[in-house]
């Protein structure tokens, strides 16, 4: 899958266990305060049937939060897992400004392989927690938001889950991040609901949400939670906690 | 040729807050012509709706210099002083005509600088500080103070000429009444009194006005900073150590004085330093690369 992102206005940032990311070079961000956004996409080969709809939601979510007033204070990183046939994270492209991000541009999904989940949730957190911690050393105001979207349970990772349990509490504990959410989103996958639940709650997650079925109208609702919980979050910055406005429900 | 770039912050003080008073501070920044400006207004708080005062001499000030940089006729001095002066006494006749303000509504100092290539200027009309970060690290500062708090502001010469502040400060007008006290910060040393000015009351109400060359544009200065009064008087912390937390600027882009000013006001109130009344920044960088 193409990188959307090697220019130089990127620069590459390690968060451990030999994952790493992308993000706008510090010095070029303009900024008071901004709201870290990752959305990591399940591409593991059970998503086959539906991955031009879920690039199709994926796109639209990202069309939606260009359009918020929030828009110019919202960094937005986008992953997929697995790498190709394998473990780990693929970055679509590092943490840019949504004006830097064309998601019509974004390429067909690859699909194939298992199901990293932790890999996909350490790289999520991880880096947000990571690239936060610059920017507040940098006087930047800095909350965070996660959606990790899948259908299916961990299965092929590198990262374990205390690796995640530990970026989790990190972006928690109020020392980096003004407000840290992170969302486990269930797609397709509403047998595995209890297992997804108890990986939430082992991993230290703030949410668990079962998006249904993988239809079009689902996927759309998807789509429409992703954006509002981001524009929510990015509105939170400056209050000292999260936002109390993320839905409950898809 | 150097490239310049500005930003500015202002908020209101504890004292408002508590009072149910609006912010009396204003400040506004910008780039023209081959050059960068920064002008902040203190509005006086036992004034009647100072805000609008502050507001309409910063505008009236920021265009005024605006227009000089494009045409390339600033810096200029004390002539620079007078047009920039000319402009505030129209805009302060003008706007108490359209929104029918009273007098009092525009009782507000006016700090102001430019920089170009060529040299820059600083002008200081009522009370506040302004400030030099060298390249060497260094911080030069001036403190400008009126007897019992009574600065004089710009309003006042479009009154009367000024006449009646001048008597209400004993009518000498080469009395020295008009205080310049002058810091230097050196990162190895800490602080060094570098001497007290006493300006004389005509000088005070025409203006201090501090020039730089074209040499210290380009080998010297990093940026050039104004503060209102208020940043004396935030709770457990010197004027002198505010202007320099508020000058520890981490990167300069964008918006890069509200970032500062915002986390040490931020970091400051979680050790019960609040600032007590409004306080306002406006700053002028230069950058290290042609």
């Amino acid at each position: 899958m193409p990188r959307l992102n090697d220019n130089d206005d990127l620069q590459t940032f390690q968060i451990g266990g030999n994952f790493n990311f992308q993000g706008a070079r510090i010095a070029n961000l303009g900024a008071t305060e901004y709201t870290l956004v990752t959305i990591a996409v399940d591409v593991s080969g059970s998503v086959a049937g539906f991955k031009k709809e879920l690039r199709q939601s994926l796109v639209t979510a990202v069309d939606a939060c260009r359009k918020s007033p929030r828009s110019d204070n919202i960094l937005l990183r986008v992953v997929t897992f697995p790498k190709f046939m394998n473990t780990g994270v693929e970055e679509m492209h590092g943490f840019k400004p949504l004006s830097d991000v064309d998601p019509a541009a974004y390429p067909d999904l690859n699909v194939g392989g298992g199901t990293p989940l932790c890999d996909a949730c350490y790289s999520a957190i991880g880096a947000i927690n990571s690239y936060g911690e610059q920017l507040s050393d940098q006087d930047f105001g800095v909350n965070g938001i996660a959606f990790i979207i899948t259908d299916g349970g961990e299965n092929t990772s590198k990262a374990t889950m205390k690796m995640v349990r530990d970026e989790a509490q990190r972006s928690v504990s109020g020392e980096i991040l003004e407000s840290m959410i992170t969302v486990l989103v269930g797609i397709n996958a509403s047998a595995l609901n209890k297992e997804l639940e108890r990986f939430r709650r082992e991993a230290g997650l703030t949410q668990y949400i079962d998006a249904g079925d993988a239809t079009p109208k689902k996927l759309a609702k998807l789509a429409d939670f992703v954006s509002q919980s981001v524009s929510s979050q990015s509105q939170a910055l400056g209050t000292g906690g999260p936002s109390r406005n993320i839905a409950a429900v898809i | 040729m150097k490239q310049f770039f500005a930003d500015h912050y202002f908020r209101i003080g504890q004292a408002h807050i508590a009072n149910g008073t609006p912010c009396q501070d204003f400040a506004l920044s910008g780039r023209a012509g081959p050059g960068a400006w920064a002008v902040l207004s203190d509005g006086c708080s036992s004034g009647g709706h100072t805000d609008m005062g502050a507001r309409v001499l910063s505008f009236a000030t920021a265009a005024a210099i605006r227009a000089a940089l494009e045409e390339g006729t600033f810096p200029a001095g004390r002539g620079g002083a007078d047009r920039v002066g000319q402009a505030q006494k129209a805009a302060i006749s003008e706007a108490q005509r359209v929104h029918s303000l009273d007098p009092q509504d525009m009782l507000a100092t006016c700090l102001w600088a430019c920089a170009t290539p060529l040299g820059g200027m600083v002008h200081v009309r009522g009370d506040g500080v302004a400030a030099w970060l060298l390249r060497d690290g260094r911080v030069a500062m001036s403190r400008y103070d009126w007897p019992d708090n009574r600065p004089f502001y710009p309003a006042y010469e479009a009154q009367d000429g000024g006449a009646a502040f001048a008597a209400a400060q004993g009518g000498d007008m080469a009395a020295p009444v008009f205080r310049e006290e002058r810091w230097i910060h050196v990162p190895s040393l800490g602080f060094l009194e570098a001497g007290t000015s006493e300006h004389s009351l005509a000088e005070g109400m025409a203006g201090a006005v501090s020039l730089f060359g074209a040499a210290h544009v380009a080998d010297e200065i990093s940026f050039i900073a104004l503060f209102s009064d208020g940043v004396e008087q935030i709770d457990g912390l010197g004027w002198k150590e505010a202007v320099l937390e508020l000058l520890a600027f981490k990167t300069e882009k964008g918006a890069f004085v509200k970032r500062r000013a915002m986390r040490a006001i931020r970091d400051g109130a979680s050790k019960g330093r609040r600032p007590v009344d409004d306080i306002a920044c406006a700053v002028i960088g230069v950058a290290a690369e042609d």
